[in-house]
């Protein structure tokens, strides 16, 4: 395929390397150094997709990042990515390319039937339609957003590698052009560790496509020199193709550097494809430019209608002309530039120029080079369906408010608009700068930043278009950010001199007019007209947010880059009021579409998630143990024998438990090592009861409260010494109850002196239990294991399998049971050999589920699960818990509070079902009414619910076989034993149950004392 | 009896030395490995406390730094500060107990000194792009001038805390529970994948 | 994202701490002796304040000391960050 569209000579393109590419199945040929809409626009292909709402075909209308119109799905299968702009997809061999929005094909799309229908589908069309019956929105939304599907998401997964990483510097500048280079420069200079980052794959900006120069040379031997310069300085980091996206509080910004994109899929080699930056920046320079705004005229959305400086960076960068005829239409001296570049590159060129009767440099200029010129024109309509082929054109009147007299035709290709220039705000308003509008230049500049976000705006996206003022205020601003970092004194060198063109002012027309109903596209994307916002504003959309949501101005994935202002200009008018009365919408990142791949990193599959694991994990994983979750902790569930499910295991280990002797991995129980002459009067504020008399080698139970009076976490502590105890707590909340020690010692107790250390770390525990563990570990160890050497709530160190050990007879599950702990790179050893030796003994292997049901038939609690952050000692039948003798401990004097003493509290009670093989679902409510015969519906208010319910075969049922049992809170639970409650269930079953204590299994504890 | 220098790593199932990631010239340029085996004692007390700072200097030969982030050596030992009135002691593996019953001995009733030795997991990565792998990670400032020799840093690395050291020019020690270390170790050398990299044997 | 300098490690981010709410609210002494309502305010009653606040931040990834700070919630501006213990700085604006 020729590409008749291609320069003889010139562009920024390596000829030497030709590429090929396909887009929509068809072969083209491109450069090196060509953009995929480049290539494609040398090759002439105009029409490249179909807009949002209305399916009008939509060609190429920018250059760059603000490109609304050419976004298509890049790249197949695994590697495909939608919403690709191709105006900064850099070509490379073999791409591939399709369109998307559009079916079956972007030349024939049944979807442009909506086009037709375009006087039926307003602004709020989809709220004011899809909006009864409220149920079926869902329904509607499905269907919406199929038609007006954005591209397509891969469905298999990311084959390509991403990684985040942080940095640091003094300055940071957004932005590579000649405002950002020159900060660069001076900033380096100062020995100042210095980032500059660019979209673009070279730096230099707008400089990349002009013909300025400065000092006398063409600009890019300033850049080339300037480049050559940063490059020797060790503290200077470039990086091309890296967009700055996120500007957020101190001086904090992400930017998101494509690493390997250009290259294509799968020849990224070794390398991250994308690096997401999170740098942290003592001063930031933004110097993101400027970008042009399209002018609003009568069905201004046909392909070929582009950015005038589009035309201009296609011609300069890339060697292409996009058309033979341009039409340049213009309300500032910036479209000249196009005229110019282009009728030097052959092409016949014309000028509609709204000004009544403009005579600057660059006008004489191309009226010398045979530009027409029509002064006091505006565009009153376009020609052709799927590629402009010409244009009508009309006298304004005096005011501009309309056209007069006759209508003449322009034949052209390209029609170039010139509408003026925005300046990039963007990263500055995210850093919470305010704006000004400047109604000379028509356009917002940064006002004024905050004090925790420092940063200097410089060039064009500080309202300087002139490029010797822009250099100028970038070499100031790099040295004194730099000074303000704290390099160097902040002065700076005399700027270079540069091209200078007086340009007269541009003429506001935020709407050109015409005659007749035409559509004005001011937001190209999702086909937002100036009727739109029009009609937002006769229905009372006032709010610049609101007639944003209503119209989706501004919502595609360009946010409205070259759409806002001219949208805002609308509004202003149609309010009759100004721009800065209209405001802005809120900036927010990220600046440019990033892929979620980026921001996740190397956070992904299994490394998604910090996994915690014991020194027996080899051991569980070697024995087919199901794991779950409890922290950051993987614990064994259970552990299956092949072909047993869940259920069939985790009845088999409770029995043999009961039976025999079951082994559990408790190493992950949270261990704090607490030291100091203060340690029991510390402990005696943490805990309820009383700890003084607790001698050395003793273990309690105790519960912790916050101050609210409500439990929030439990464990066992030991003396190990006069002032020196050992602590356990619940698994997840190990690090809660530390932070808990930690805050009141420093902030509430500083004159305590008391350390607390983590140790869950430094120990593993196997905790064996049952009635044959006694016998079991007398094999193994030099302790005394005798009930009156070691009783019940003792601990005593010795060895255990040949490693020091300390063994506390603590039970969770009411057996006879020793916590032994030993250093946890011997914790492998310590099970392995305790399951050796078990063998005899049939020692069984249980996991947490196991664990739960031992603990309920016990009716021991677990925080979390049956207490919920509401339930005080008393509510959970611990009073025996709470020391009537201390004077204070935490929590304490919340007992007293009206809603604790009120009566009518939620109580821990047990719950047998009439049925014993039905397991209540825990969570499932307990009604209040008692009616025997209730109709579904009636239940209106729940009396608690079921906290803990398990099957088990220690506790049988009538049949003799085993039963269900359940932990509930129930409403005055406590007075209520023997009473039959009823369970609603989702699945509409009523099902009774009789209220006990909640205590199923030894109720004597005579087996946990043995 | 078992021997108890035999500690087995939290790294066992996973450590294989060799070289490992990108085919990248001049080879790999980050090496890892696992410090192993150390004894670890967390100091605590008050440094204005005689006893207890004068215990400490006999149990281990240095002074304590008491400028945060600041490590003081004392032939194969670092005491390094870990916030105000708590280091961490760590030297090769001096026998069960042995590091922590100097310190006792030398301070008396003086602080607290816990045994943490099988609490952690230490990696050790070296090399030019060692900096690198760890800027992937954790939010610190790790520029040469900056995370120097003789310093350390806590924060954390794909949501594990850690302790940071700065043992030598360009060669980097990660703290991490040991329960995190297999996480830890993988994630690491998850990042140096780009670089090339090698593992070494396990030294202290 | 905040930088927050800890008053013993210096400048950190954000991520490496855990908020404290508002500052300076001490235990009281004699729990026993306040009525429902003093017990009440101390422990549910916060200024929210907007503006001037002084607030605990706890620094949960490094040296795990809890420190005090003064911000104004409006700007997200630190204004002081002082040590556990030591008086709260007067700063301006402050109209507490």
């Amino acid at each position: 395929m020729s590409q008749s569209y291609r320069l003889e000579s010139g562009g920024k393109i390596d000829r030497a390397k030709p590429l090929s590419f396909t887009f929509n199945g068809k072969s083209y040929g491109g450069y090196q150094g060509d953009t995929l809409a480049s290539a494609l626009i040398a090759n002439g292909v105009k029409l490249v997709g179909r807009s949002f709402k209305y399916h009008r075909p939509r060609g190429f209308l920018s250059a760059g990042s603000d490109e609304p119109n050419a976004v298509v799905q890049l790249e197949e299968g695994a590697y495909t990515d939608p919403n690709t702009r191709a105006t900064v997809v850099e070509l490379y061999d073999g791409l591939k390319a399709a369109s998307q929005n559009c079916w079956p094909s972007v030349n024939h799309d049944v979807g442009e039937i909506n086009s037709l229908f375009a006087r039926f589908l307003p602004a709020g069309f989809y709220y004011k339609t899809f909006m009864w019956p409220p149920k079926l929105w869902m329904w509607y939304e499905e269907r919406i957003r199929h038609a007006a599907g954005m591209g397509v998401s891969p469905m298999e997964s990311d084959p390509d590698k991403y990684e985040n990483l942080y940095t640091h510097c003094d300055v940071l500048i957004a932005g590579g052009g000649p405002a950002g280079l020159a900060a660069a420069l001076t900033a380096g200079r100062t020995g100042a560790r210095v980032i500059i980052a660019d979209e673009q794959d070279q730096m230099g900006g707008a400089l990349l496509s002009s013909h300025d120069e400065i000092d006398g040379k063409p600009a890019m031997v300033w850049v080339e020199e300037t480049l050559a310069e940063l490059a020797t300085m060790p503290e200077v980091r470039i990086l091309p193709r890296t967009t700055v996206t996120g500007y957020y509080d101190y001086n904090w910004l992400t930017a998101l550097e494509k690493v390997t994109d250009h290259k294509g899929p799968g020849n990224g080699g070794d390398s991250v494809r994308q690096r997401f930056w999170k740098i942290r920046a003592k001063q930031v320079v933004l110097a993101t430019g400027a970008i042009e705004r399209p002018l609003v005229f009568a069905e201004n959305d046909r392909p070929g209608i582009m950015m005038a400086s589009a035309v201009r960076t296609y011609i300069n960068r890339y060697g292409v002309l996009p058309g033979k005829e341009i039409l340049v239409f213009a309300n500032n001296d910036s479209g000249y530039l196009t005229a110019i570049d282009a009728i030097k590159a052959g092409a016949r060129v014309y000028v509609a120029d709204v000004r009544a009767n403009p005579q600057g440099d660059l006008v004489k200029q191309a009226e010398a080079l045979g530009v027409k010129i029509y002064r006091n024109t505006a565009i009153t309509g376009t020609r052709g369906r799927k590629a402009v082929t010409g244009a009508e054109v009309m006298e304004l009147n005096e005011d501009g408010t309309d056209v007069v007299g006759s209508h003449y035709s322009i034949d052209c290709d390209i029609i170039a608009m010139a509408g003026g220039w925005n300046p990039t705000v963007h990263l500055f308003s995210q850093s919470r700068g305010k704006l000004r509008w400047d109604e000379a230049a028509t356009m917002f500049v940064p006002k004024e930043g905050v004090a925790i976000n420092p940063s200097r705006s410089v060039g064009c996206c500080n309202g300087t278009m002139n490029l010797g003022a822009v250099l100028a205020e970038g070499l100031g601003a790099g040295v004194r950010a730099a000074r303000d970092a704290g390099f160097g004194d902040g002065s700076a060198p005399e700027a270079p001199t540069a091209t200078i063109v007086a340009e007269e002012p541009v003429r506001a027309m935020w709407e050109v007019p015409c005659h007749g109903h035409k559509k004005k596209f001011h937001e190209f994307q999702n086909d937002s007209t100036s009727a739109d916002l029009q009609l937002a504003t006769r229905e009372g959309m006032l709010s610049v947010e609101h007639t944003k949501r209503y119209t989706t101005t501004g919502m595609g994935t360009d946010q409205g880059k070259t759409s806002n202002v001219t949208g805002l200009g609308i509004m202003a008018a149609a309010q009759n009021r100004g721009i800065p009365a209209v405001g802005t919408t809120t900036f927010r990142p990220p600046y440019t579409p990033q892929a979620f791949g980026a921001i996740t990193g190397q956070n992904r599959r299994e490394l998604f998630e910090q996994n915690r694991t014991t020194s027996m994990q080899p051991w569980h994983e070697s024995h087919g143990a199901v794991f779950e979750d409890v922290g950051d902790w993987k614990r064994p569930w259970y552990f299956p024998k092949p072909g047993e499910s869940m259920h069939d295991a985790v009845q088999r280990e409770c029995k043999a438990t009961r039976d025999g002797v079951g082994i559990m991995d408790a190493s992950t129980l949270g261990k704090i090592d607490i030291q100091g002459p203060d340690s029991l009067q510390l402990l005696e504020m943490l805990y309820t009861n009383a700890w003084a008399k607790l001698g050395i080698g003793r273990c309690r139970y105790g519960v912790m409260l916050n101050e609210h009076g409500m439990i929030f976490d439990d464990g066992v502590t030991t003396r190990l010494g006069e002032n020196h105890f050992h602590m356990t707590t619940t698994t997840g909340g190990a690090a809660r109850v530390m932070g808990w020690l930690e805050e009141w010692l420093q902030t509430e107790w500083p004159d305590m002196q008391v350390y607390c250390t983590s140790v869950t770390e430094q120990w593993a525990v196997a905790t064996i239990s049952g009635p044959r563990a006694r016998a079991l570990l007398s094999e193994l160890t030099d302790i005394d294991l005798d009930v009156d050497s070691l009783p019940f709530m003792g601990m005593t160190e010795g060895n255990v399998a040949g490693v020091p050990a300390r063994v506390y007879r603590i039970s969770f599950t009411g057996e006879v049971a020793f916590e032994i702990n030993v250093p946890q790179a011997h914790g492998l050893h310590l099970w392995e050999t305790l399951m050796a030796l078990g063998e005899k003994y049939d020692i069984c292997p249980y996991g947490t589920e196991t664990m739960h049901v031992l603990r309920a038939e016990k009716g021991f609690i677990i925080v979390g699960q049956d207490t919920d952050g509401t339930c005080t000692p008393m509510d959970v039948g611990m009073d025996w818990i709470v020391s009537k003798k201390k004077e204070d401990f935490l929590g304490k004097r919340s007992f007293s509070r009206s809603d604790n003493i009120k009566g009518n509290r939620k109580e821990l009670v047990g719950l047998l079902t009439e049925d014993p093989k039905i397991v209540l679902p825990e969570g499932a409510h307990i009604a209040a009414e008692t009616d025997p015969k209730p109709a579904m519906g009636k239940y209106t208010k729940a009396a608690g619910h079921v906290t803990s319910s398990y099957m088990t075969p220690n506790i049988t049922g009538p049949d003799g076989e085993g039963r269900s049992i359940a932990l509930a809170v129930l409403r005055n639970g406590q007075s209520r034993h023997g009473e039959t409650i009823t369970v609603p269930l989702m699945d509409g079953r009523m099902v009774k149950a009789l209220v006990t204590e909640p205590i199923f299994f030894d109720k004597e504890g005579e087996r946990t004392r043995g | 009896m078992v021997d108890l220098t035999e500690r087995v790593s939290a790294l066992a199932a996973i450590y294989e030395t060799g070289t490992f990631g990108a085919t990248v010239d001049g080879g790999p340029s980050v090496a890892f490995s696992e410090r192993r085996p150390l004894s670890i004692v967390h100091v605590a007390g008050k440094p204005d406390d005689k006893a207890f700072s004068d215990g400490v200097k006999t149990a281990c030969g240095c002074d304590l730094p008491t400028t945060p982030g600041d490590i003081a050596t004392s032939g194969d030992l670092s005491l390094v500060w870990l916030a105000p009135e708590r280091w961490l002691a760590v030297c090769p593996n001096r026998g069960s107990g042995v590091l922590e019953a100097a310190f006792r001995d030398a301070c008396g009733d003086s602080g607290a000194i816990i045994d943490v030795s099988h609490g952690r997991t230490v990696i050790r990565l070296s090399g030019a792009n060692a900096r690198t792998v760890l800027m992937k990670g954790a939010p610190l400032d790790f520029h040469k001038k900056v995370f120097t020799p003789g310093r350390a840093a806590q924060s954390a690395i794909s949501q594990c805390g850690t302790l940071i050291t700065c043992p030598a020019e360009d060669t980097f020690d990660v703290y991490v529970f040991r329960a995190f270390g297999q996480h830890m170790w993988e994630w690491l050398t998850d990042a140096a994948g780009e670089f090339g990299y090698s593992v070494e044997t396990p030294a202290t | 994202m905040l930088t927050i300098k800890c008053p013993w490690c210096g400048d950190r981010d954000l991520t490496e701490f855990a908020a404290g709410g508002e500052g300076h609210i001490a235990r009281p002494l004699e729990p026993a002796t306040q009525s429902d309502a003093e017990w009440g305010d101390y422990i549910y009653t916060r200024k929210n304040t907007k503006g001037i606040h002084y607030e605990r931040w706890m620094h949960a990834q490094g040296c795990r000391r809890w420190f005090n700070a003064v911000r104004d919630t409006v700007s997200d501006e630190f204004l002081a960050f002082y040590k556990t213990g030591e008086p709260a700085p007067k700063v301006e604006g402050d109209g507490s």
